[in-house]
């Protein structure tokens, strides 16, 4: 069997920018704010020389397919640049092929840079719906994918609107602490409840906002993470899949989150109960809901249990997106994955300030990603620890 | 999609013709597959298949926020034909609070949307439950 990932590669810098509407920064700008903060976090400082290839991971092709972009902001040419694209999993997927490159020996340390620019152009997401697609997405936005699952999980389940909509509650009470979020308003559940619908059952809060944003890291081999602090944070697991509603199956979970999840723990030699803090992909509220039951941290059908318990809010057992999620913090696609993990880097550093949960020592990273004319999806996985 | 798009599954969706998968039988729709997607036979031995025009509502939305060309609030849904493939679907002559989960539904040809003038063709649903007053729909 392939040795895999665990205890290989490190991370041993983190940095990001505050996400938002951020018209006075072009895509390079806010790619060269989140790797100068990434440079900065580095504990016993690291010289920029020493970087020997980077991965970017961006949606929209500003300036062009390719990873030309990230040389032109960090001033890092002549190293190997290459950019990732896969949905809204892409910033995950960067990351990825960065600690399999440093795993495989081949580089020491590389640079992670995950940014979107979504404000350059009008409309956000829904006006990027397919209008001439026979069969497949024809008029289907991103909330209406995951609105078809809100209403199967309601109707298989018998959960409520009020159930689904505690996600939203408890994200925007974590946003609005967080300083790197896009939206810092907390919402009750009135607010949810009373929304108009973007595509019923799912109402705005039910929604994350259209979000500007970067973020980096910077990855290295396990072996000389301590040359760059005393605190790294160890990459212990990975996981990605891919997986279409049309191969058969319930609408009420996203099988490619299970099978990302199954390879991560398996390759981290872990379970969901040894997870102390998560950042789970919350684009919508019942994407986080569903999210727990695939990543096994509740029975299928079960999930509003831990939001009605306040398992996961900040101060209990199981805290999930400390950060506000991507409903409070926002979703700058490319950006989401890098800047889920430098949050959790943060976290098990204890340096998570005003979010920071109690002494976590095992966190994990799940980002979603739809495609295909919105029939596939991707799914993916990190697991980090502060021990290798 | 632009016209070699339409074109090259224009009897699939005209016609409503599917390939089943002899070894798990799983059925492809609109396109014409040489591996399975569900086994991973490759290549699949696949039989043609005519679809039954009719099918259920496994899932569905009703969108109100949508690009210019759609009228909102509208219906749509993941609909399971009686064969077994699984397809978007917009669905008419229903109101959206009458849509309900498991709602037997029927393939109707519809003008879909039109392409440098040209009205491209394919199906929308509609409930299936003919009603004596509704006559010879
Ligand atoms: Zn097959």
């Amino acid at each position: 069997m392939a040795e895999g990932l665990r205890g290989k590669a490190a991370i041993v810098g983190a940095g990001m920018i505050r996400f938002g509407e951020l018209y006075d920064r072009s895509l390079e700008d806010m790619i060269e704010g989140a790797y100068l903060n990434a440079l900065q976090s580095v504990d016993k400082g690291l010289d920029p020389q020493e970087i020997e290839a980077a991965w970017l991971g961006t949606v929209y092709p500003v300036g062009g397919n390719s990873g030309v972009v990230l040389g032109h902001a960090t001033g890092l040419f002549e190293i190997p640049i290459t950019r990732v694209e896969n949905a809204c999993a892409t910033g995950s997927d960067a990351f990825r092929q960065a600690c399999l490159a440093v795993a495989s020996g081949v580089y020491d340390l590389v640079l992670v840079v995950g940014a979107e620019k979504m404000h350059d152009e009008p409309g956000g997401l829904i006006q990027r719906a397919d209008v001439k697609k026979l069969w497949m997405g024809r008029g289907v936005t991103m909330p209406a994918f995951f609105g078809l699952r809100a209403t199967a999980y309601m109707e298989k389940y018998g959960i409520s609107r009020e159930q689904i909509a505690l996600v939203s509650v408890k994200n925007h009470k974590n946003g609005a602490r967080y300083p790197y979020a896009h939206l810092k308003v907390e919402c009750s559940l009135e607010d949810v409840l009373n929304a108009s619908y973007v595509s019923y059952p799912l109402g705005l809060y039910d929604c994350c906002p259209v979000t500007d944003g970067a973020a980096a890291l910077l990855v290295c081999s396990a072996k000389i993470a301590k040359r760059y602090t005393d605190d790294p944070v160890y990459v212990l697991g990975s996981g990605l899949a891919t997986e279409s509603f049309v191969r058969g199956g319930d609408l009420t979970s996203f099988p490619a989150t299970k099978r990302a999840a199954q390879q991560a723990y398996e390759m981290a030699g872990i379970t969901p109960e040894d997870v102390d803090v998560a950042e789970i992909h919350d684009c919508f509220s019942i994407t986080e809901l569903i999210s727990y039951e695939d990543l096994g941290f509740a029975e299928p059908g079960r999930g509003a249990r831990l939001l009605e318990e306040g398992i996961v809010e900040l101060e209990g057992e199981k805290p999930i997106n400390p950060s506000g999620g991507l409903l409070a913090k926002g979703h700058p696609l490319g950006a989401t994955g890098v800047a889920q993990l430098v949050e959790l880097y943060e976290q098990l550093r204890g340096e998570a300030g005003p979010v920071q949960v109690k002494d976590p020592e095992i966190a994990l990273q799940h980002n979603i990603g739809i495609g295909r004319f919105a029939t596939g999806s991707v799914g993916c996985v990190h697991i980090l620890g502060r021990e290798p | 999609m632009t016209a070699p798009e339409v074109w090259r599954i224009a009897r699939e969706n005209a016609r409503l013709v599917g390939y089943r998968c002899t070894q798990c039988g799983w059925v492809a729709f609109p396109e014409r597959k040489r591996v399975c997607k569900r086994c991973r036979a490759a290549p699949a031995d696949f039989e043609e298949v005519k679809l039954k025009p009719y099918g259920q509502v496994l899932s569905y939305v009703v969108q109100h926020r949508l690009p210019a060309g759609f009228e909102t609030p509208l219906p749509l849904a993941v609909v399971e034909l009686a064969d077994g493939p699984r397809v978007y679907g917009h669905l008419v002559e229903c109101a959206p609070e009458d849509v309900e989960v498991g709602m037997e539904v029927e393939a109707d040809l519809r003008v879909m949307y039109e392409e440098n003038g040209a009205r491209v063709y394919s199906y929308k649903f509609r409930p299936r439950s003919l009603e004596p007053s509704r006559g010879g729909s």
